[in-house]
């Protein structure tokens, strides 16, 4: 066995160290999906009729709907009447405090590195914890009540500010939006919700984590992010799942809403469990994430990091709406064994003086395949609007494959657009240059990626930055051959 | 939908009587015209949800106004009339069609037989040609488009060009007549040409319309580039506003072969360009130059696609567009490098300005990359003149209208470089000028 193939061994017995799982019991929805099961999900949440209704609509809606098939990606059929579509660790009631918490979740946040002890934690970061379909605990809440910031489950959301969710849900992602979305929108079970008042800067990283526990569920969470004006708030995602032989479904929906001059970003660390090296297994990560800057001088900046999931079909998107708003899109999408990624943005100019910038890499190594999908759309009314696209892909072995495909559509005479793209593997130049100064060969391939990729780390919190860079070098370690 | 299938209906239902009646019952030229047909109805037209006919809806323009009755068209031109539209090169072949069909008795030839041979793409030639039946029809890629299929199934009089061994054939022009005066006649011209090892051939082809009905060319042009040859195949479109056009070209590449395209479009109700170039062997070069120059209403789809089959070799494409009024430009480029692929070098290029708020383009530049050790890359741009260019002519006393059409002139030159034929590009230089004013 030559080096080059004992570093790729090495790498690709690495194990995803994510991949354990806890037995709590839990509380859970019987197999399938049908109407009655919205309804056992809706009351089990006690939600008001409204809800109900918009979520049967949205179940009505689905069902006529199909399996979009245009993405770069292959797999099997989900079986959508074997999946759980609710899944609770027990707790016998809503705890008032994280002291009332199961211990057992606590060391499971523990154990993936989020405490949830609110004087644990170094930086401010408040943080929303969701295990299958609920969420766990909400940290620091009244600190940021303080300055009027709501951040609490979407159940909690829903008691308690009816009148935001009614008028926010399904307003940038309507639920009859994709078929994902669509299904999301009859079953979600919880999520984040974020709303930051007027004039506030919000003084901490709000961060959501989520964790897939329980064997065949589904994860159906939903995100949404109100910024009223001249607001600021940064905005994490991590998620990881245990390791298991069949594929779950994770379908969820991100909107954001950005008033007048706010300003909101958002990041992710998506780090779902991948299927082992057979392409065994894995997260098929449908996710619908959008953002409207709705009012002037708003801006969205999306920020991500993909190295996980089996099959990742996902396009965090930007309408620019408010004039002078701004969109923005960094990514960097790592592909490794059999996983499939199909991943892009879609930025759609409405007003005038609109801005959007693209940078997105994408990194293929293994079997994989890895596609940029985008759209630049400049409607006729977005006077002087500026768009600048660059995707560049990085492919490390000759069974991994990277794609391209990017959507421009001008309408007005004084867009500029400008979009680039390249494919290149490292080269054999760079990484002598690298040996001849001393540095093996395995570091000068983390020095090249990190590189690469740096454009784009460099516009994470800085938290997250550190765990995004150790899964970059995880998930690349010697897969060049 | 139904008016899709009524439309593919109408099309189809007079193809049984029609083959009876212009080829021999039981010859293979039947029987491959038989599964070109068979292959349009699976294949179908292009519907709204179509990927590859997303921004130009096809079905919805060319509606039934047309002809579909070939024998019903009339055609009135006549020799001289045909012959007053050449250009004035002697030593040349000047090839005619009418209405798609191949007419010998009007072209004029001068090459030798022994270099090119030129012949009707009918039954004999194919029992003296066999690998006529080889390679028509057979180009990969050619069976993924329902109008190559169309056209494969209804061409009548097609022209095959085949240049000898090492031969460096004389220019070689085809003009293209359409009778619009009386009829909207559907025109299904077929080339196929065939490249030697070691030939070198340009051919350029022209359309001109008489008349104000509608028109509609579906045309296919395959070619065969054996090694170490070269084929360079130039196409001028400035066509009617009542025109509509597929139009195909498809070719397969040998070991160490070249193969250009320049494509001019400068008129169109619809015109939709398909260009598929095969690199199925080692240290080819592919290259591909557009210039869509639109004003009015026209629409031009120019899709176009390189698929690197095998390594070491390189390809280059670049497309530019200036649309002005209402004018639609599509541009859809794909570079497909296949795993066995490697040290391939792909480029590709596409520039738009846009003059009017109305002018719409919508470009896909599309990087399918299997094999890791390639060099491809694509860039696409739409935006204005530089102001500070325009502020420096006008500064040495150049009128700003003269400003502008001396810098779109020098942006639309970039297309003409690999255009070998003096009288062609001076011709299209001139349409470039007179439509910048």
């Amino acid at each position: 066995m030559s080096k080059d193939d004992q570093i790729l061994e090495e790498f690709t017995s690495k194990e995803y160290e994510h991949g354990w799982s806890v037995d709590f019991e839990a509380d859970e929805a019987p197999l399938g999906i049908n109407e009655d099961i919205i309804r056992f999900i809706s009351a089990k949440k006690e939600e008001p009729e409204w809800l109900l209704e918009w979520r049967l609509k949205a179940y009505k809606r689905w069902t006529e709907m199909t399996e979009p098939r245009w993405p770069n990606v292959t797999y099997p059929a989900v079986d959508y009447q074997g999946i759980k579509y609710y899944s609770a660790p027990k707790q016998d009631k809503k705890p008032k405090s994280l002291d009332e918490v199961d211990p057992e979740l606590l060391k499971t946040f523990e154990r993936l590195g989020i405490s949830l002890q609110e004087q644990k934690r170094l930086t401010g970061v408040a943080v929303d914890a969701v295990i299958d379909s609920v969420s766990v605990a909400t940290t620091f809440k009244e600190t940021l009540s303080e300055l009027g910031i709501i951040f609490c489950s979407f159940s909690e959301a829903v008691q308690e500010h009816p009148e935001l969710i009614k008028k926010y849900l399904g307003s940038v992602v309507p639920a009859s939006d994709n078929y994902f979305a669509a299904l999301n929108s009859a079953v979600f079970s919880d999520g984040s919700f974020c709303y930051i008042p007027k004039g506030v800067r919000c003084p901490m990283e709000l961060s959501t984590y989520f964790r897939i526990n329980a064997a065949n569920t589904g994860q159906f969470e939903r995100t949404l992010i109100v910024a009223e004006e001249s607001s600021y708030v940064s905005y994490l995602e991590g998620c990881t799942a245990p390791m298991r032989d069949e594929n779950q479904l994770h379908a969820a929906v991100v909107e954001i809403y950005a008033a007048k001059d706010a300003e909101v970003k958002y990041s992710t660390v998506q780090n779902w469990y991948p299927g082992d090296k057979n392409g065994k297994g894995g997260i098929y990560n449908f996710v619908t994430k959008r953002g409207i800057c709705a009012g002037d001088n708003s801006k969205i900046s999306w920020t991500q990091v993909e190295t996980g999931s089996a099959v990742t079909w996902k396009y965090p998107s930007c309408i620019l709406k408010g004039d002078n708003s701004q969109g923005e899109f960094y990514s960097v999408a790592v592909t490794n064994n059999y996983q499939q990624a199909d991943t892009g943005t879609k930025m759609i100019h409405i007003g005038k003086n609109t801005k959007s910038r693209i940078v997105s890499k994408g990194i293929s190594a293994g079997k994989s395949q890895n596609s940029y999908r985008g759209q630049v759309h400049i409607m006729k009314r977005a006077e002087n609007a500026r768009n600048f696209s660059q995707c560049d892909s990085l492919l490390m072995g000759d069974k991994c494959g990277a794609h391209t495909f990017p959507y421009i559509d001008v309408e007005n005479s004084s867009a500029q657009i400008e979009h680039e793209a390249t494919t290149s593997k490292i080269g054999e130049d760079q990484i002598f240059y690298c040996q001849q100064r001393g540095i093996d060969e395995e570091s000068a391939v983390a020095l090249i990626v990190n590189g690469f990729a740096k454009e784009v780390m460099s516009k994470l919190p800085m938290e997250f930055a550190v765990e995004a860079q150790k899964l970059l070098a995880l998930t690349l370690e010697g897969s060049v051959g | 939908m139904s008016e899709v299938i009524s439309l593919e209906n109408s099309i189809t239902s007079r193809f049984d009587s029609w083959v009876k009646q212009h080829f021999a019952e039981g010859s293979a030229l039947a029987a491959a015209k038989k599964a070109g047909v068979q292959s349009f109805q699976s294949l179908g037209l292009p519907g709204k949800k179509s990927e590859a006919y997303k921004y130009t809806p096809v079905t919805k323009l060319i509606s039934k106004n047309f002809d579909f009755d070939q024998e019903a068209v009339i055609a009135t031109w006549s020799k001289d009339s045909c012959q007053q539209e050449f250009y004035p090169v002697e030593d040349a072949n000047h090839l005619v069609f009418v209405n798609g069909q191949f007419i010998e008795e009007y072209s004029v030839i001068k090459s030798s037989s022994q270099e090119l041979t030129i012949k009707l793409l009918d039954e004999q030639a194919t029992t003296e040609h066999p690998e006529i039946l080889e390679h028509l029809g057979k180009t990969n890629g050619i069976s993924q488009d329902p109008f190559a299929a169309l056209n494969l199934g209804f061409f009548n009089q097609g022209l095959f060009l085949k240049n000898a061994k090492n031969s460096d054939a004389q220019d070689t022009f085809i003009y293209q007549f359409l009778d619009a005066s009386s009829s909207s006649p559907i025109a299904y011209p077929r080339i196929l040409i065939v490249g030697e090892s070691g030939s070198r051939m340009k051919v350029y082809e022209k359309t001109f319309i008489k008349g104000e009905a509608k028109t509609l060319n579906i045309s296919v042009v395959e070619a065969v580039v054996k090694s170490n040859a070269e084929v360079r195949f130039t196409k001028l479109q400035n066509y009617t506003n009542e025109a509509f056009a597929v139009e195909g070209i498809y070719a397969s590449q040998e070991k160490d072969s070249r193969f250009y395209t320049n494509t001019f479009s400068f008129k169109g109700a619809m015109v939709r360009n398909n260009i598929y170039i095969n690199i199925d062997d080692e240290n080819c070069e592919g290259h591909m130059n557009g210039l869509y120059q639109l004003s009015g209403k026209s629409h031009v789809d120019n899709n176009t696609s390189v698929d690197h089959r095998m390594p070491h070799s390189f390809s280059n494409e670049l497309y530019k567009g200036i649309l002005d009024e209402s004018a639609k430009g599509v541009f859809n480029g794909k570079i497909y490098v296949r795993p066995d692929a490697q040290k391939t070098n792909a480029f590709q290029s596409n520039n738009n300005i846009l003059l009017s708020d109305t002018a719409t383009v919508n470009t896909k530049p599309q990087l399918e990359i299997w094999a890791d050790d390639v060099q491809c890359s694509h860039g696409c741009t739409t935006g204005q003149l530089d102001e500070e260019a325009i502020f420096y002519l006008r500064a040495r006393g150049i009128k700003e209208k003269r400003a502008k059409a001396l810098m779109l002139n020098a942006f639309a030159n970039e297309t003409l470089q690999e255009l070998k034929n003096d009288l062609v590009k001076e011709e299209i230089e001139d349409i470039i000028t007179n439509k910048l004013g």
